[in-house]
């Protein structure tokens, strides 16, 4: 993804992005807003895992709710039924995400395409069904509650920091978003990075360089599901309950949709799509069929007029008024291996 | 005809496959001396691409054996094919959408850094290194082919001349032993041609064997040191130009028809 | 307590290769998944639900639903589908999850959640045969779906435009040749499919009630029968809803309730995994 960089298109995101993330507890008092821009950081996250897989890799998960609530109900379950600290339960919860997010991508990408997509929403259709059914351990339909804060973090007696407000909880998840920034830059642009997005914009080619295609996919799978167990574990820890609803069905499409709207394979795309949804999915709060209509309208246009998302839109715009002469790409045409049949 | 030099660097014994019933490929044989320009001629449908799917394990034979540094490679994965030192073009070109011409290249170099995740995430001074070194070959390899002044382009947007040169630089990337180039100056026009013919014998000279599927006879008989001819997936003649020039059973499939159609 | 069981899983059979009818015509004209083929089904029943409560005959009620069902698939198509016919594949799978959220939530808007039960004039009723005490509504769904499959079968082997549809699924240019506009296959392919996906959806809103994700499981059930089917072929994905009706009727005896609708998903990726081509396919090699 040259084209941004050139400009420091990317530099200049990233650095307005710190800058209002480190002044935003200052201008926003309103417990509620912080409590928005708490599960907007949560969902940056869950973005920013997803995308590595479908925007960087090609391949659509719609199993990520399951992998999600994976990490949510482990923390759960740890911290109320064993009273281990936020700080075990966080790592225990990310590394049992991950590892059955191994599993699950390395039966699921055996398929391909259209194949993969019904597969992890099968994988995702069960670890919700279980979330829902195994009432000895997830509480059934009624999920687990009290769910504790993370412990007070104390240095001598120099600092005491507590997690009581929505705002403590605030620095917590910057730090943790900023973290899968950097990681996801850094796997992005290394040879394994690079490996996946030869991958998905033509497999044999990739195949013909000598790398290895089932491999790399089902390690990209693993680190995207790694983001879920980290987000699940704040997610859990912020709203101290976790019920099965949250990781049916319609949240591995929110994700998606979060992916999509933004611009696949590009971090703010990512980072505007989690903010502009859960944005408007909290102003419709009080209707949430219209916010789930809203969102199936919003997946058929991007789809149909903009598959590139606003970072797309964005370009198309750059490309109309900034003349350069590398930026002369395709964005919205079609340049992908192979359409329908009806051509 | 099934005497074959076991000594070259890739050798064929005995190859087939069929899809459907339809035998594109019938107890093929043939070896390529190191070092050497060898071309697998013959006229369309003749079984010329399998051939190269079956080599490089796109495909599986059903019956037969590919050997490579005396090695049996058959029926091994593409990527471990790659790995063993054969890398190849494809008929129709297939570049990445969007990708720069470095880029492109760069995707090449797979092998070089290897890929692996942790060193990555903990930027270890292997992975750093590595990346310097897949980014000088890359440059190298740029400079070779003459792509450099164009390698912040889009690949998909040059001439296909120099769409096919992005392709052997990606191929070349990889420091393969064994070159395989699947019709590389179809629909060229004879200057790109020309150029093409040119690289062609620069990278051979650079101790790569190339294997080439070909059309036009002018470009095999002025490249190559050794041309096999196909058709129906079987073996018709063998030899320097010269004498497949002058071969009967050539002449009667492949010169005559071209002579009648020109 | 067998034959209970038996009959019951013939009966959701009968509804999941409906269902999987839908998705295999889809796919043998344009090989995409119509993911939002769940939604026709719950459309379907929603629209005789409706009509029914405004006191028209029901019989006309259900057709009204199936006509209903049709143009939706039908709309589908021509609204978002057709202008994504060079697209990749992928976007317009994730284009048609936008439509089955869509239509869900439209459905959740305009009708309410909670579910309402589609009269039958026969659910009351049992019959006796051979000495199994059966309802009679059961024996409606039976006898309607083997007349659905009939009629589908003259449509398919006995008109011109079935013969076209044939045709389309080799190469959907062929059906030019016949004279027959390709764009016009393909709107009565949905529209056929869709037509079958509403009679399923209405017929099992007598006895599973009619809500607004009624379609999901029965779409991702008829999903799997296509494909243990084999997808594109129609008789292969009648034997496979018949074969998962009857598995998971039988399953729901040895595990909990709860995990019913796990069976088919556990199906689905044991079939996609080892029978991808389906039981009654054959592994065809796609030359590069």
């Amino acid at each position: 993804m040259k084209k941004m960089k050139e400009l420091g298109y990317s530099k200049m995101g990233l650095i307005i992005g710190g800058i209002v993330l480190f002044f935003l507890p200052f201008l926003i008092t309103n417990p509620y807003f912080i409590y928005v821009v708490n599960l907007i950081l949560i969902y940056i996250i869950l973005t920013l895992g997803l995308d590595l897989l479908v925007g960087y890799t090609g391949q659509v998960s719609l199993g990520h709710a399951g992998l999600f609530g994976i990490g949510a109900y482990s923390t759960a379950l740890f911290s109320t039924k064993l009273d281990y600290s936020f700080w075990v339960t966080l790592p225990l919860a990310t590394i049992i995400t991950t590892m059955i997010g191994f599993v699950v991508g390395f039966i699921g990408l055996k398929l391909v395409e259209e194949y993969l997509v019904m597969a992890t929403l099968a994988f995702g259709t069960i670890l919700w069904l279980v979330f829902l059914n195994w009432s000895d351990l997830t509480g059934g339909p009624m999920g687990v509650s009290a769910i504790p804060a993370p412990p007070t973090i104390r240095i001598g007696s120099i600092l005491e920091y507590g997690f009581n407000k929505y705002i403590d909880y605030y620095p917590l998840f910057v730090a943790f978003v900023l973290l899968s920034i950097f990681v996801t830059r850094l796997i992005i642009r290394s040879g394994f990075g690079r490996a996946c997005t030869a991958i998905r914009d033509d497999e044999l080619a990739a195949q013909a360089m000598g790398i290895p295609v089932f491999k790399t996919k089902v390690v990209m799978f693993t680190i995207s599901s790694a983001y879920c167990g980290v987000a699940g574990a704040l997610y859990a820890h912020f709203l101290h309950v976790v019920s099965p609803e949250t990781f049916a069905f319609a949240m591995s499409v929110t994700i998606l949709t979060m992916v999509m709207i933004g611009g696949q394979g590009s971090i703010i795309g990512a980072i505007l799509g989690a903010t502009l949804l859960t944005v408007t999915s909290e102003a419709l709060r009080s209707t949430p069929e219209l916010r789930m209509m809203i969102y199936g309208l919003l997946i058929i246009l991007v789809m149909m007029f903009f598959p590139r998302g606003i970072m797309g839109l964005m370009h198309l715009f750059k490309e109309k008024f900034i003349k350069n002469k590398t930026v002369n790409t395709v964005v919205n045409s079609e340049v992908k291996k192979e359409g329908l049949r009806y051509e | 005809m099934n005497n074959v030099n076991s000594d070259g660097i890739l050798t064929i014994k005995n190859l087939s496959k069929s899809f459907g019933g339809i035998k594109a490929v019938n107890d093929l044989s043939f070896s390529i001396t190191e070092g050497h320009i060898h071309a697998v001629i013959g006229p369309n449908g003749a079984g010329k691409s399998t051939v190269f799917n079956l080599i490089t394990g796109v495909f599986m034979p059903d019956n037969g054996e590919v050997r490579f540094k005396n090695r049996n490679i058959t029926s091994m994965r593409t990527d471990h094919v790659a790995k063993a030192g054969i890398s190849r073009t494809f008929q129709n070109i297939r570049l990445f959408p969007e990708m720069t011409v470095f880029e492109t290249v760069l995707m090449g170099t797979y092998l070089i850094t290897g890929g692996k995740v942790f060193p990555a995430l903990f930027l270890t001074k292997n992975f750093r290194n590595n990346e310097k070194a897949a980014k000088e070959r890359v440059e190298e390899i740029l400079h070779f082919v003459g792509l450099w002044d164009m390698r912040d382009e889009y690949a998909a947007k040059l001439s296909y001349g120099n769409q096919r040169r992005v392709e052997i630089a990606r191929a070349l990337a990889m420091n393969p032993q064994l070159l395989l180039l699947d019709e590389p100056t179809a629909g060229m026009n004879p200057q790109e041609t020309k150029e093409l013919m040119d690289l062609f014998s620069l990278v051979n000279k650079q101790g790569i064997t190339i294997l080439i599927i070909a059309h036009d006879m002018n470009l095999v008989n002025v490249l190559s040191d050794q041309i096999t001819v196909i058709n129906f997936g079987e073996k018709l003649a063998e030899g320097p130009p010269k004498m497949i020039h002058n071969h009967p059973a050539v002449i009667e499939a492949y010169m005559g028809r071209a002579e009648a159609n020109a | 307590m067998i034959v209970d069981q038996l009959i019951n899983g013939i009966v959701l059979g009968s509804v999941y290769a409906l269902m999987a009818i839908g998705y295999t015509m889809v796919w043998n004209v344009l090989r995409f998944i119509n993911f939002a083929h769940g939604e026709v089904y719950m459309g379907g029943a929603f629209v005789a639900l409706y009509l029914a409560l405004l006191d028209m005959p029901l019989w006309l009620a259900y057709v009204g639903g199936v006509v209903a069902g049709a143009l939706l698939g039908y709309l589908m198509e021509k609204v978002v589908y057709k202008h994504m016919r060079t697209a990749p594949k992928l976007n317009l799978l994730i284009a048609a999850i936008g439509i089955a959220i869509l239509l869900q939530n439209v459905a959740q808007f305009v009708f309410g959640a909670s579910p309402e039960r589609l009269h039958s004039p026969f659910l009351t009723e049992s019959v006796l045969i051979g000495g199994v005490l059966i309802n009679q509504h059961y024996v409606f769904i039976i006898i309607i779906a083997i007349i659905v499959m009939a009629l589908l079968e003259i449509f398919i082997n006995r008109t011109l435009m079935g013969k076209a549809v044939q045709a389309a699924a080799q190469n959907i240019h062929a059906t030019e040749l016949m004279g027959i506009n390709a764009n016009k296959v393909i709107s009565i392919t949905f529209a056929v499919g869709s037509a079958v996906g509403a009679i399923a959806g209405i017929l099992v809103g007598p006895i599973f009630l009619v809500y607004p994700t009624m379609g999901v499981f029965a779409g991702l059930k008829g999903f799997t029968a296509s494909v243990m089917g084999g997808m594109g072929n129609i008789p292969g994905a009648l034997v496979a809803g018949l074969m998962l009706g009857i598995v998971e009727s039988f399953a729901t005896g040895f595990i909990s309730s709860g995990y019913r609708d796990a069976v088919a998903m556990v199906i689905l990726l044991v079939i996609l995994l080892v029978r991808p081509q389906g039981i009654f396919g054959k592994i065809v090699q796609e030359k590069v």
